[in-house]
């Protein structure tokens, strides 16, 4: 399956992802496949339980993660300019839900670095909801899910159309049980609700191509005798480093 | 007592600290006192101000607009985390607009999403309640 490009696409699709191929056991079959559905599926839609149901129901801005206005940037493969260190808060390896190389800027090898503002983080909530007809299925979906899928602290997703490792973290899960109305309500369907969270960011800007600074043109000098704290900048002003848009 | 013994020299108590500043003695000791006091009315005060927010949150939305009165927001002082839900007889309708019912109705989460977006500014909130607080206060 090719991955899908774009906010909310990308990340829908490595949700599903996340919760397809499961499978539970009992007496009949040793490994009953669990069906993932986005939305509790139509009427014309044949349920085979168990089968879990992906809702998504809010986007937060994420503000404890907001930062003031930064500038990041991604090195091209233009030579001739410094590379970026692992370790600069300023540097851009991804554009969230997009791209993982920048490849969709076709000329990006014309500048040294893209620029960008630093992205908007944000949350995005999703409903999950196991509904199986046994006990047993319902117990085993739950011990799966808590400890493997959506372990606490340690929650993570992989989202691969821009390589990154988001934080999938497990906010709340409570008991619904229903009563089965195609069984005149008389048969229990187990279901559990999980509310989770993904780390996801919205681009804030367009990207715009950079050239390096070639040369510093010009000297430094102090002017006050009081405390050194004043200076001129001398020299031709007409010579200033440039940069290019594009 | 015989040059034996090395003790004598050593200094086995000395005058009581005092800052050179008495004023920040005062305040500290008052401080020590009355913070606990002004994080109480803090806590109480928020509490009463994020029901009343998510009550009106509520009034827009149809499905929930019934319940208006029924929402709560309670403090547990266990795990020091406010708690967002509906405690009397319409817990199991609240519970039903929120969670959705299969075939019936799709997630309403109100108190969900309303919990998550208070996360940040709700701590915010509470510090600038007991920062006003002992200002008002301290003579």
């Amino acid at each position: 399956m090719t991955n899908r490009v774009g906010f909310l696409l990308a990340e829908d699709q490595a949700l599903k992802n996340l919760f397809t191929g499961l499978t539970v056991s009992d007496d009949k079959d040793q490994a009953r496949p669990v069906q993932v559905f986005f939305r509790y599926p139509e009427g014309e839609t044949e349920r085979q339980y168990p089968f879990i149901t992906l809702e998504h129901i809010d986007i937060v801005h994420a503000k404890n993660r907001q930062h003031s206005e930064t500038s990041i940037y991604f090195k091209t493969a233009k030579v001739g300019a410094p590379a970026l260190s692992a370790s600069r808060s300023d540097r851009m390896d991804y554009w969230p839900s997009y791209s993982s190389n920048f490849s969709f800027i076709t000329n990006k090898n014309n500048f040294q670095y893209l620029e960008a503002n630093e992205h908007v983080p944000v949350d995005l909530l999703y409903q999950v909801s196991t509904f199986t007809r046994s006990a047993l299925h319902d117990r085993q979906l739950t011990g799966r899910l808590i400890s493997q899928v959506l372990p606490f602290r340690r929650g993570f997703i992989d989202i691969p159309i821009d390589n990154t490792l988001r934080r999938l973290d497990l906010l709340d899960w409570t008991t619904a049980d229903l009563l089965d109305p195609e069984a005149g309500y008389r048969k229990r369907i187990f279901r559990k609700v999980y509310t989770i969270q993904m780390s996801a960011e919205i681009p804030s800007s367009v990207l715009i191509g950079r050239q390096s600074v070639t040369t510093v043109v010009g000297s430094t000098d102090v002017i006050s005798s009081v405390s050194g704290s004043v200076y001129n900048t001398s020299g031709n002003p007409s010579a200033e480093p440039f940069s290019v848009s594009g | 007592m015989s040059a034996m013994s090395p003790r004598k020299s050593v200094k086995t108590s000395s005058k009581p600290f005092v800052s050179g500043n008495l004023e920040i003695v005062k305040y500290a000791t008052w401080l020590a006192a009355e913070y606990p006091k002004a994080l109480s009315r803090a806590i109480a005060q928020a509490r009463y101000e994020e029901q009343e927010s998510l009550r009106d949150s509520s009034t827009g939305d149809p499905s929930w607009g019934g319940l208006t009165d029924s929402l709560s927001v309670t403090y547990n002082s266990d795990d020091a985390s406010f708690v967002y839900g509906v405690t009397d007889e319409n817990h199991q309708k609240a519970k039903d607009l929120e969670y959705g019912v299969p075939d019936k109705s799709a997630p309403s989460p109100l108190l969900r999403s309303f919990a998550k977006s208070r996360e940040t500014d709700l701590g915010k909130r509470i510090s600038t309640l007991v920062d006003n607080d002992l200002k008002g206060r301290y003579k």
